[in-house]
This record gives C-alpha cells, sequence and structure tokens, in this order.
C-alpha cells in the first residue's frame, strides 16, 4: 500500500486554474508565488511498512568465485503509533553570488527499524561469479553467519538541511549542513537481550565543504585549502526522564547512551559517553582504498634518537597476480575533528568550547564534564603558542570481509621488549583449524586522541537537580597516541546450550609517545590526573600525575553474549601487556610553579619534549598478563524507593593465568606472566642503567568483582579479589619475587597465596 | 593552603553558629576552596567480613553515639576452608630446599586484616631538588584526626613447613594443628608408658606455628609526604 504524492505546486496551482478558469481572475505569477510561498519541490513520501528480505554489501574479494560481504536481511521498516513513516523532500535551486546553489531539506517522521546483521557468503556455482540468466540473483552455495540483530528507532522526525552556494559537490563552495538525527534509540540484539544506545544523538550544524576527490572518495569537511569553518555539535532537549523543575535538560550533540535490555523488558543503565560543542577541521571521508591497510607507523630508537618508521605487514595486499587478503576493495574510512576551548579566538559567537562527558547513565547518576581541551603541548619547541587544538582523529578504518587463519601486526620495539618476543612482527592467529576462517575485519591505522582536559567536574544526569558551581579545577587526561588494532568478527556460539553470540580476535597496540606524522607534535599515550589551579604565576599550573607514555599491547579472543544479568565476555585468550613511566610534574608549556629566582628554572617554561625526558619520573612499571578469563559486565539499575543504591557499573570477572609449557619452564629467561618496577638513569658515560624489582612466573586463578560509583563529589572503585578462586589448593597464586641490575635477574624467593579475599574501596573527591 | 582551609572552616563555622546559614556541601566547599588535588579515602580488608561480603557498604554499623554494634573486621569463618589451608602467605628463600629438592616455606598462616582511613589529600607542589632546581613533587598529606585504623590486623601463626612434592604436596598446604601431645606416666609397679593427651582447649585445633601476631588500633598522623623523582645529573658526585 504504497502512496506517493508530487506536488509541483505550479503546476497544481495551474490545473485548478484551468478547470475554474472561467470563473476566476487571472493571477499573475508574482502573486502566484506569494500564495504558495515558495518554488521549487517537493515530494512526499508516505509508507506505513517497508520490508526488505536482503541488503546485501559485497566486499571486492579475492577470490572471482566467492561473494562476501554484509548483509542486513529481513529489514522491516514501520511506523509508531500506528502511524505512517512520512517523509518528505523538498529541492531547490537558486542563484547565489558563486553559482547555482541547491537546497535540499528532508525529514522522516518518528519510525522503528530491525534488521539481521549477517556476513554474507556465497562460493557462486560459476566461476567468475554470475547472476543467472533467468533470474537477478546469483547462484552458489550460501554461508551465512549471523551477527546478531540490529534496530533503530527515532522519537522525533530526523531532519537533514543541505544548502550549498555552488552545485552539490564543489570543494570550493561552502555547503551549511543541519542534520538532526535526535533521541534515536539503536540496538543490538544476541538471543532475548539487548544492547541498546539511548538517546542517541548525532545532531549538528555548520559550515563546510562536500566533494568528490579522486584519493578521497566522499569527503564532507569543514575546511578547504583556503577556509575553515566551525560545525556546532548542538545540545538536544531531552525529552525524558527530566527531574521536576529542571529547565534546561539536555543531553549532548553527539550521545552515546548505553543501556541494556532484557527479556523481561527491564531497562538497565551502562554508561554514557558524549560530546557538545563546536568543532573544526573536522573531516569525514570514505573511500574504497585498500592499500594503506598494511601501514603500521610505529616509533623505534634508530641511532639512539626516537624516528617514526612505516612498516608494511604482508599478506593483507599482495602482489601482482595476488589479491592478498583484503582483496581490491572494501571499505576505507576516515574521520576526523578538533575540539575547540575557549582561547580559541576564532569560535563564533553562537557557539561555545567543546565538552566531552562520560560517566554512568539512569536515574539518579552522574557523569564527569571534560572541558578546557589541550593537547599534550601547547608550545612549540621555541616557546611560543602553536595554538593547535586537541583532536580526535580515528585514523584510517578499513573493514573488510576475508577469509584466512592469520594475519599480521607490527608493534614497536618497546612493546616488543615487553611481550620478550623475538620479531616486532606478531601473528594473530584467527583459526588453528585446517579452513581458514570467515570473518569481518576491522582495521584501525593510527588512531589518536590527543586530548587532556585541564578542567573536570562532575554533572548530575537529568533526573537529578542540575550542580552548580564550577566544580574547581581538577582535570583528567587520557590521551591515545597511534591506536593500531585489528578487530575480527565473526558468528560464535557459548555455553553448554550453544547461546548464539558473536567471536571476536582482537590485537590492538597504542603508542607511549612519540611526533605525530600528522600534527608534527609531541603525542602521548597517558593516564593521567591533572590539577589546574593558578600558581604564583597567575596561571595554571597544570600539574599531572598518573602513569605516562604507556605502550600498551591487548590480544583477546573469545565470544561476546548478552545474557540476562548483563553483557558476558568469554576470553579464551587474553594478553594484556604495558610499560608506562609513573611520574607527576607539569604539563609542557605551563610555567614551573615557583617565584622566579628561588630555583633554576622557576618562571621558566615546561619544555615542549617533557614527555621524553627522565625529570619527572619516578618509576618505570610493566607488565605482562597472559591467560584466559571471563569478563561479566553488570548494568546499574534504575533506584527504587525499596532499592535507592542499585545504579553503578559493576564487573565480575575470572582470569587464570596461562600455565607454561614444560620446554618454557626449563628456559630460566621466561618470565612468564610478570609484573615489574624498575628504575631508569643515565649513568656519567651516557650509559642506560636499569636496576628492578619483579614478580615472574604469575600461576593461578583470580576472581575479581569491581564496583564504580559516581556521586555528585566522589568516584568511588570497589574492588575485590579472590585469590585461587577454584580453593584448590594443588594450584594456588604464586609468583617468583626477583631483583635485577642491569639486566640480570637474580631470583630471590617464591611466593605463594594459597588463597584470601582482598577488598579495597578507594574513595576519590576531587577538591 | 591549610590556613586557607582552617580559615574558611572557621568561617563557614562562625556563619553556621551566628548567621544560621546552611552547611555547604562539599560541592559547594569545592568551589569556594578552587584548587586542585583530591582528598581520598580508602579501606583495604583482607579475609574479613567486609572483604568477602560486597554488600557490605561499612566496616561497622555505628549507633546515634558513634559506638559500634556490629564490626564486619573479623575473620570471614569460611574464608580460610575447612583446613585454613587458604589463608596463607608462603615465601620460599632461593634455594633453602630439604634433601630431596623440597622447598622450605615461611608459611604465615591465617593473614587478615582491615585498615581504614577516612581522608588523606594528594596535591602537587614545586619543590627544589638536589641540583636546586625546580621539581614537582606529589604531596600526601595525613590529618590527625583521621588516623589510619588498624583492625585486627595481622595472622595467627608463622611455621616453617617443607613439603613431600610439587602442588597439592608443597609445603604451604601442610595442615598440621595442635590436638593432642604424648605424656608419659609411671605406673604404681614403676612401669613408664605414654598417655594421649589433649591439648588444652585454648590451642586445640589450631595451626601448627610459632608466632602470631594481631594489631589494633588507631595510627594518628599528622604531618605530609613529598615524593618525587631522583634523577641523576651525570655529574661526578652523583651516585649513579
Amino acid at each position: 500500500m504504497i502512496k506517493t504524492t508530487m506536488k509541483l505546486n505550479v503546476l497544481a496551482v495551474c490545473i485548478c486554474l484551468a478547470q475554474h478558469g472561467y470563473a476566476l481572475e487571472q493571477i499573475d505569477e508574482q502573486s502566484l508565488s506569494n500564495m504558495t510561498g515558495q518554488d521549487g519541490i517537493v515530494i512526499t513520501h508516505e509508507v506505513s511498512r517497508v520490508k526488505i528480505e536482503q541488503a546485501n554489501w559485497y566486499d571486492p574479494n579475492p577470490a572471482a568465485n566467492v561473494q562476501m560481504g554484509l548483509g542486513l536481511h529481513n529489514a522491516q521498516f514501520d511506523g509508531v503509533e500506528n502511524k505512517p513513516i512520512l517523509s518528505q523532500l523538498e529541492f531547490d535551486v537558486g542563484a547565489t553570488s558563486t553559482g547555482a546553489g541547491i537546497r535540499l531539506a528532508a525529514s522522516v517522521s518518528p519510525f522503528t527499524a530491525t534488521a539481521d546483521l549477517m556476513l554474507v557468503k556465497n562460493t557462486c556455482t560459476s566461476n567468475p561469479c554470475q547472476q543467472a540468466t533467468n533470474s537477478l540473483r546469483t547462484l552458489g552455495v550460501k554461508s551465512n553467519q549471523s551477527l546478531g540483530k540490529l534496530g533503530i528507532s527515532t522519537s522525533t522526525p530526523l531532519n537533514f538541511v543541505l544548502q550549498t552556494t555552488g552545485g552539490l559537490f564543489n570543494k570550493y563552495a561552502k555547503t551549511s549542513i543541519d542534520f538532526q538525527l535526535q533521541n534515536a534509540t539503536i540496538s543490538h540484539k544476541l538471543g532475548l537481550n539487548s544492547l541498546i544506545l539511548n538517546d542517541f544523538n548525532f545532531n549538528f550544524a555548520g559550515d563546510g565543504y562536500m566533494y568528490i576527490d579522486q584519493d578521497e572518495g566522499l569527503v564532507l569537511s569543514t575546511y578547504n585549502e583556503n577556509q575553515n569553518h566551525y560545525v556546532d555539535l548542538k545540545r538536544v532537549t531531552d525529552t525524558t526522564d527530566v527531574a521536576a523543575g529542571r529547565t534546561d535538560a539536555t543531553n549532548p550533540g553527539v550521545n552515546i547512551d548505553l543501556r541494556y535490555n532484557t527479556p523481561s523488558n527491564e531497562r538497565k543503565n551502562i554508561m554514557r559517553l558524549g560530546a557538545s560543542g563546536a568543532v573544526t577541521n573536522a573531516k569525514l571521508a570514505v573511500n574504497g582504498n585498500q592499500t594503506k591497510v598494511a601501514n603500521f607507523e610505529v616509533n623505534n630508537k634508530v641511532n639512539g634518537v626516537l624516528t617514526k618508521e612505516t612498516k608494511t605487514a604482508s599478506g593483507y595486499n599482495g602482489a601482482g597476480n595476488d589479491l592478498g587478503l583484503v582483496g581490491s576493495g572494501g571499505l576505507h574510512l576516515s574521520l576526523a575533528a578538533d575540539f575547540t576551548n575557549a582561547s580559541d579566538t576564532n569560535l563564533p559567537a553562537t557557539m561555545s568550547a567543546t565538552t566531552l562527558e562520560i560517566g554512568h547513565t539512569g536515574k539518579g547518576s552522574h557523569a564527569i564534564e571534560f572541558s578546557n581541551l589541550r593537547q599534550l603541548t601547547t608550545r612549540a619547541a621555541d616557546g611560543t603558542l602553536h595554538k593547535k587544538n586537541a583532536y580526535i582523529d580515528f585514523g584510517d578504518i578499513y573493514i573488510n570481509t576475508i577469509t584466512t587463519k592469520t594475519l599480521d601486526f607490527i608493534v614497536n620495539e618497546n612493546i616488543q621488549k615487553t611481550l620478550a618476543v623475538t620479531s616486532p612482527i606478531l601473528k594473530q592467529t584467527l583459526t588453528n583449524a585446517a579452513i581458514p576462517k570467515d570473518v569481518v575485519l576491522i582495521a584501525i591505522r593510527g588512531m589518536d586522541f590527543q586530548s587532556i582536559a585541564a578542567k573536570a567536574r562532575i554533572i548530575s544526569d537529568n533526573s537529578l537537580q542540575k550542580l552548580n558551581g564550577s566544580g574547581g579545577t581538577w582535570g583528567i587526561g587520557i590521551p591515545i597516541y597511534n591506536l593500531n588494532a585489528n578487530v575480527a568478527l565473526s558468528a560464535g556460539t557459548y555455553g553448554t546450550t550453544n547461546k548464539s553470540g558473536i567471536a571476536y580476535n582482537v590485537m590492538a597496540s597504542t603508542e607511549g609517545y612519540g611526533i605525530d606524522s600528522k600534527t608534527g607534535l609531541p603525542s602521548t599515550t597517558s593516564i593521567i590526573l591533572i590539577d589546574g589551579q593558578n600558581g604564583v604565576h597567575g596561571e595554571a599550573v597544570n600539574y599531572y600525575a598518573g602513569f605516562r607514555n604507556i605502550d600498551a599491547f591487548f590480544q583477546s579472543e573469545g565470544v561476546i553474549g548478552y545474557e540476562n544479568e548483563g553483557i558476558y565476555i568469554r576470553a579464551d585468550k587474553l594478553l594484556i601487556a604495558a610499560k608506562a613511566e609513573l611520574a607527576i610534574g607539569q604539563l609542557p608549556g605551563s610555567k614551573y610553579n615557583c617565584a622566579s629566582g628561588t630555583y633554576a628554572k622557576c618562571g621558566t617554561y615546561v619544555p615542549h619534549d617533557n614527555f621524553s625526558k627522565r625529570d619527572d619520573v619516578i618509576t618505570n612499571i610493566a607488565f605482562k598478563l597472559d591467560g584466559s578469563g571471563e569478563l561479566l559486565i553488570i548494568p546499574g539499575i534504575d533506584p527504587t524507593i525499596e532499592n535507592p543504591d542499585s545504579n553503578f557499573l559493576a564487573f565480575d570477572a575470572k582470569f587464570k593465568f596461562r600455565p607454561l609449557s614444560t620446554a618454557e619452564v626449563a628456559d630460566i629467561a621466561n618470565l612468564g606472566s610478570y609484573f615489574s618496577l624498575t628504575n631508569e638513569d643515565i649513568d656519567v658515560d651516557g650509559k642506560l642503567k636499569t636496576s628492578g624489582i619483579h614478580f615472574n612466573r604469575f600461576e593461578g586463578d583470580l576472581a575479581m568483582k569491581a564496583k564504580v560509583r559516581v556521586s555528585a563529589d566522589t568516584i568511588t572503585f570497589d574492588n575485590q579479589v579472590k585469590l585461587n578462586a577454584g580453593n584448590n589448593i594443588a594450584t594456588p597464586f604464586r609468583t617468583n619475587f626477583a631483583m635485577s641490575t642491569n639486566g640480570n635477574i637474580q631470583n630471590i624467593a617464591s611466593i605463594a597465596l594459597t588463597g584470601g579475599t582482598i577488598r579495597s574501596t578507594l574513595g576519590i573527591t576531587p577538591r | 593552603m591549610l590556613k586557607k582551609i582552617t580559615l574558611f572552616a572557621l568561617l563557614s563555622a562562625a556563619f553556621t553558629a551566628y548567621a544560621g546559614l546552611e552547611t555547604m556541601s562539599p560541592q559547594e566547599l569545592t568551589d569556594a576552596v578552587g584548587q586542585g588535588g583530591a582528598d581520598l579515602s580508602w579501606t583495604l580488608s583482607l579475609n574479613h567480613l567486609y572483604a568477602t561480603d560486597m554488600t557490605k557498604n561499612a566496616i561497622s554499623v555505628l549507633d546515634g553515639n558513634g559506638n559500634a554494634t556490629e564490626v564486619y573486621y573479623s575473620l570471614d569463618p569460611n574464608a580460610c576452608g575447612a583446613n585454613k589451608q587458604f589463608c596463607r602467605l608462603a615465601i620460599a628463600p632461593n634455594n633453602h630446599v630439604d634433601a630431596l629438592g623440597n622447598k622450605r616455606w615461611l608459611v604465615f598462616k591465617g593473614i587478615q586484616g582491615t585498615l581504614q582511613i577516612d581522608q588523606f589529600s594528594i596535591d602537587a607542589v614545586t619543590v627544589g631538588n638536589n641540583s636546586n632546581t625546580a621539581q614537582t613533587a606529589m604531596q600526601i598529606t595525613f590529618y590527625d584526626d583521621k588516623p589510619l585504623k588498624i583492625r585486627n590486623l595481622g595472622f595467627n601463626t608463622l611455621a616453617i613447613e617443607t613439603g613431600t612434592g610439587s602442588g597439592a604436596n608443597e609445603g604451604y598446604a601442610n595442615t598440621s594443628t595442635y590436638n593432642t601431645y604424648t605424656t608419659k606416666t609411671i605406673k604404681d609397679d614403676g612401669t613408664i608408658t605414654d598417655v594421649v593427651t589433649n591439648v588444652p582447649t585454648f590451642d586445640r585445633n589450631t595451626e601448627k606455628g610459632f608466632m602470631g601476631l594481631n594489631m589494633h588500633g588507631n595510627l594518628h598522623m599528622s604531618g605530609n609526604l613529598k615524593i618525587f623523582s631522583y634523577n641523576c645529573s651525570g655529574g661526578v658526585n652523583i651516585r649513579c
């Protein structure tokens, strides 16, 4: 029952005139225009239900007789509250100072949609694959894998307005866009439970350029070579669960509010992330170029100097007639944006600086708002302000469907040393079986999040009254530098009843410190707390403390499932390794906080490359935890009068260290899973001297429970660790204790903890 | 800084007392003080009821006068298992083995304890270091009225145990307890016989060992601790 109406206003009126012309006076063009109030085309489309059996995207496959890709099957679109889905498209063309501009305004009324997300594979009966002569279909053997069920619903109309000043895809003609995806619900369902993005907003308005480029593909950008614009991630009025009397209840312009839905339709709360305010220097590009999926940028010491190198992993792209794993195409996305802060002089008066939010969600919850976002450095090597913004750059994201047993992954030498492996080229094993595995590969290369919040404060959920006050002068920085990752997904099962889940295989690394190749600025992966009070020089001191320059590596494979209690993640292999510096100091570009002349350096600027120096380092930590485990992420529940303290995020985990093989045990240099504290110093001759204490060869199993609570003024971490969780006296938690000087490790003692439960409750109240 | 806080506290006390104003919430206090750093509270518990039961939100229940009506800083009777094997810390120094190569373990049996501190602060300050150069230090401040509460911290007994093999046969798994001892009785006819006698109830069924430790009390500390990195300049008189 599809009813389509096309209104051509002028024509329609003419028809009317023609029919009633004999009785009515003729009106001139001008009056006509005034009467209808517009020209252009309006297309209105109304539909009560749409069903699509299959919509498949086939990724060009190296094998000519195989079609593989992603598909949405059994898709169904419905209107809400028994109303049809009304979509309207207004199209208008008009003269502008730079040519012919186009105005496109589209809106879609509230709707719900569901579809099965599939990894589709068709081994065709013909080689190469061809459509059957008497059908649209390509015949072959289908082997599809289910990746869960996707759903989207909107409660307010989705609006989109695009107005160009010259043509549609013109790099040099400004386009303004107003995109309002507001208060939508996006869900992913496995079995009977779903993970939900509640009140999902992607709401932005601003000027930019939309163009097609032979290298970049389809590009949406706020800048071209000549000019840069600002885009506002406008906050969206919250329409649900708002406290009585709260007038300004809004959610961030980009709002990712993770909830959980159980079969009994109970809505539980996981966490939320958000961004609002003005962003600039933003670009989204989509193309099919896969040539750089094999490139890993790593920072290594070359002749004692930290140098960025681009290393190419084999297998991905192939050579000559070999098309490699990814084939000739796939999806290549890049997305980046700069966050603005109040010191940005170009920020339009109508827009405010960027704020980010992270925290708990649901009724009675609190979150943390980050503002005054800055990069690690504010000044260049010569001490002048470089005025570059904090930013997020997702790097290059490649999405492919591939068939393979292993993938190569390249790490830097710090991670290589931490892992104690002989080669920086690691093998990500997707299957040990004889037959290669079909997976969706999401490859991320060079993702950066170079943003340190010099100011943070706790904010309340819209279901509570607003927390007034600035919240003090503390901040948090979790910058991420050069994240590379391979995420391989396929259908999986778990449990004794073979419940369906998603099998994952992940390898990821971050780099501690380096000069970013795009910005040319010192960049870091760190977890630091900031104290941004004004110091003796009348400006923010920006003290930082925490772990900086984290070279981290993560590898895991297993299954993710949605259970009634929460999200269940089984890791058949879990390897986490990291090397970091525990440090305290002042962020680069701040003035040493002591009256000039008191000590050396007082009143001068902390150098821009301070994070590459040892001045602030208290000690170095390194660890490798290798084993297997299970994790249950338990969402919070909206509080009730009977149970007021129920809305917090909790974790329940088990971890078992991988027992070393006989050959590994015999190798005294094999440290197994370890944790070490090391001091590094340069001696008179410039030689690096190290001394450390080490806990090597962890054995046994642990059970952990954790609760994270955010209240109006305090963040509480409540953790419980049960050692030897299986209470098997033959397998206590054991470790070797050793000390080292300059690389010579001497074993001191064996330590065994036969069991026991340790609980730590740490409350942090920032001032 | 401390002066500021004190002054502020005095002022707000004065206002509360004389002007009848409402007390300020921590949030408002934060705004007024307007400086960085953080106040921390920490509870660390091992094998006590508080440790094993995550539903407990405090280490004790207090009545209106601040006296504890119920405490959770005692050993969880189930924490150590039936043979009390699972509350042990064992250390085997390198190369301390018997003739058969079995490790000699120094076993702390029945380890337990709860530590709690209601408030301590972490700030950053700039100090002059060994080369008289500005250096940032982490300053940890303890307050006299916020003592470190030590509750039943220690171990039941300490023993040196040697096992007969690996895994469950290692020394740390030994479960010997004091049950009986042998006394000698001289009969009327002068013969001496061995009599197996129960040990007194105080020690009966407790784990074997030679020393126990239990600490209970409040440790009041006032002052601050500055932690900063010590870096060698590479000069001739530097220790490294």
